[in-house]
């Protein structure tokens, strides 16, 4: 069996050929330019999600909740408790995260 | 004492205080209840002892919708019926199952949880569990799971007890059975037709499977305990020479059906296992936890009833690249482009260790990545209850089998109501998790056509079928299992449940039995 240390192999390999495996035809070659797809930033997607869904900024709603980066974790921690109490979550790729994880995560692209 | 209807060879006539039919769970209950007080019970089926082709074959529909499990063999005809190949999982409905929701349509029974409760612990008896205690107080500590959810008030842990090995009704009971006077077991008897007039129920026809003889059952009291198909079948089959005065005075029989849909559609990433299912063996049954949303939950986020075992997955499991492998293949296939393409292109490469993997066990069915194996999270196994709505039926369609009954075309689906329900559900326990730090749930909302599509598994629990209701508007069978229209003619098993909740229903059925059986005691002792 392979180890952990060939994945990054593996994967730029099935990025130039894999999809060629999956016999698509014309279908694949008019979207097969769109693979830049393996590039997507988790921290870009919270953030366009977050601004399409909430009402304020990513730092707006961290200073709202006195969060900043000296917070303590604990303290973090016990925001984002209270979010998922309150209701106030995201949801990424089917992920349901808290408003405060998610604006956190947001904050990292800006 | 047994008698093969196979071996009668010129036209019989029985009298009998009480006629059953059908020897599955129900019959074989209510018989083993009636038989100390009646002077003559009889219980007929249609099968023999085990198994056989030509018995079998009776149960082949016409037609079933599509992903509908062909219902051929998801039960079994004869004696002991489907209790021959159950896992044996019981559990008491929840009280809310019973009560009409504003937000479930056609919800509410005509009975409350109070009135079948002290039911339960005899049920447990008959099913191999020891009795009806599924309480947290017993069973919580006894499977460390104490104090896990005390703070919480939209998740618990629900407890399901499983005898091993299961109790298969008729190997366990037929001594008994056989050993009362008052009461004739009659196999290889199937029920072709009634002799009803003015709403009672004269005598009923039976063949075997030897000759085309017609054999004949007089009785006070006819109860049927077909199963959840057969009941609404027969019943229909009945009603055709009646003018649907049979508890089909306003086209109930047969709709309302209900099965509890199965599927894995979300996953918790945690790092400790208090999520995990238990499992554990008492030296008589295993005991099983699983999540569950409370009455509260349920109220507040109008949904529906449903359990949530989380089983540990593993990286292999939990891929999402095979999964969007497979929607993207699907899309391809049918010429089109696979909705929301881009995501699950991306997580095809972004997870191709795993899709690399599934080729080679495929292929060559040998592993390759070693972390393949490796603990990913777990996966939500969720069986879900279905809101009974009328169009979704059984009814007869022109063919018939050997006996000339005519076979069921099935129309069955699930609701879109019933799919928002679950994905409310779903993100109510994802936010309960993360109010708790048990973890991040997550939805897998993009695999929804396959998940109620061809990954959509059954708990093959036919239900609802010739429900309990008020009225024959509303169903067939009154709160004491009585067909509306009759005198004498009862229904049991889980055909009469109103709703279905996300239990296994046999549990319920014994306990229903139980009280139908009661039920029909007093009436004899009030006549006598």
């Amino acid at each position: 069996m392979l180890d952990k240390s060939k994945r990054n192999f593996i994967k730029y390999i099935a990025s130039s050929s894999a999809f060629a495996s999956l016999n698509t035809s014309a279908l694949a070659s008019t979207i097969s330019s769109k693979l830049e797809i393996n590039s997507v930033n988790i921290s870009k997607l919270v953030s366009d999600i977050w601004n399409k869904e909430m009402p304020m900024s990513a730092y707006s709603y961290l200073s709202q909740k006195s969060i900043s980066a000296h917070t303590s974790e604990r303290r973090v921690k016990e925001a984002i408790q209270h979010d998922f109490k309150n209701d106030k979550t995201i949801l990424v790729n089917g992920f349901i995260i808290s408003a405060t994880e998610a604006a956190l995560i947001a904050t990292i692209v800006s | 004492m047994t008698l093969d209807a196979n071996q009668l060879s010129s036209p019989q006539s029985y009298n009998a205080d009480i006629c059953i039919l059908g020897g599955g769970v129900a019959g074989i209950v209510i018989a083993n209840e009636l038989a100390k007080h009646f002077n003559k019970v009889l219980l007929l089926d249609g099968g023999d002892a085990t198994y056989s082709q030509s018995s079998q074959d009776c149960y082949a529909p016409n037609k079933v919708s599509k992903h509908f499990p062909d219902p051929t063999y998801t039960r079994l005809r004869f004696l002991g019926g489907t209790s021959n190949h159950w896992l044996n999982s019981t559990a008491p409905l929840d009280p809310i199952d019973f009560e009409e929701r504003d937000w479930v349509a056609n919800s509410g029974w005509p009975i409350q949880f109070e009135d079948i409760a002290p039911y339960y612990d005899k049920a447990g008896h008959y099913c191999g569990v020891q009795n009806g205690d599924f309480s947290h107080e017993t069973w919580l500590s006894y499977l460390n799971k104490e104090g896990i959810l005390e703070q919480s008030d939209s998740l618990r842990f629900g407890i399901a007890k499983i005898a091993s090995p299961p109790t298969r009704f008729f190997d366990k009971y037929k001594e008994t059975l056989a050993n009362y006077k008052s009461l004739q077991t009659i196999k290889n008897a199937n029920v072709v037709d009634i002799q009803a007039n003015e709403g009672t129920v004269k005598s009923i026809t039976f063949k075997s499977f030897a000759n085309d003889l017609e054999h004949e059952v007089k009785a006070q009291k006819f109860v049927m305990c077909f199963g959840g198909i057969e009941n609404a079948r027969m019943l229909l089959h009945f009603n055709q020479k009646n003018g649907n005065t049979l508890g089909n005075q306003h086209d109930t029989v047969g709709r309302y059906f209900m099965d509890h849909p199965t599927m894995i559609p979300a996953q918790i990433f945690t790092s400790d296992n208090a999520v995990a299912s238990n499992n554990k063996n008492n030296g008589e049954f295993n005991i099983n936890t699983y999540l569950s949303l409370t009455d509260k939950a349920l109220r507040k986020n109008e949904t529906t009833n449903l359990r949530m075992p989380a089983f540990q997955a593993s990286n292999y499991q939990i891929s999402d690249g095979i999964s969007s492998y497979h929607i993207i293949k699907q899309g391809i296939e049918k010429g089109e482009m696979a909705e929301d393409f881009l995501s699950h292109l991306g997580r095809f490469f972004g997870d191709f260790d795993m899709v690399l993997e599934a080729f080679y066990r495929q292929k060559f069915s040998e592993e390759l990545f070693e972390h393949a194996n490796e603990m990913g999270g777990y996966e939500l196994n969720v069986m879900m209850e279905q809101e009974p709505v009328r169009e979704n039926r059984v009814y007869l369609s022109d063919k018939k089998d050997k006996f000339g009954i005519p076979k069921v075309n099935i129309d069955w689906q699930l609701t879109e109501n019933d799919k928002a329900r679950l994905w409310k559900s779903l993100e109510a326990t994802g936010k309960e998790l993360g109010a708790l730090s048990m973890g991040r749930l997550r939805m897998l909302v993009e695999r929804s056509d396959r998940l109620f599509g061809d990954q959509m598994g059954f708990g093959n629990h036919h239900m609802g079928t010739t429900r309990m209701a008020h009225s024959s508007k509303e169903g067939v069978v009154d709160k004491d299992l009585k067909v509306f229209g009759c005198t004498n003619l009862y229904i049991a098993g889980s055909s009469v449940f109103s709703t279905g909740g996300h239990v296994p229903p046999t549990l319920t059925i014994v306990a229903l039995s139980i009280k139908l059986a009661e039920h029909l005691i007093q009436g004899h002792k009030h006549v006598g």
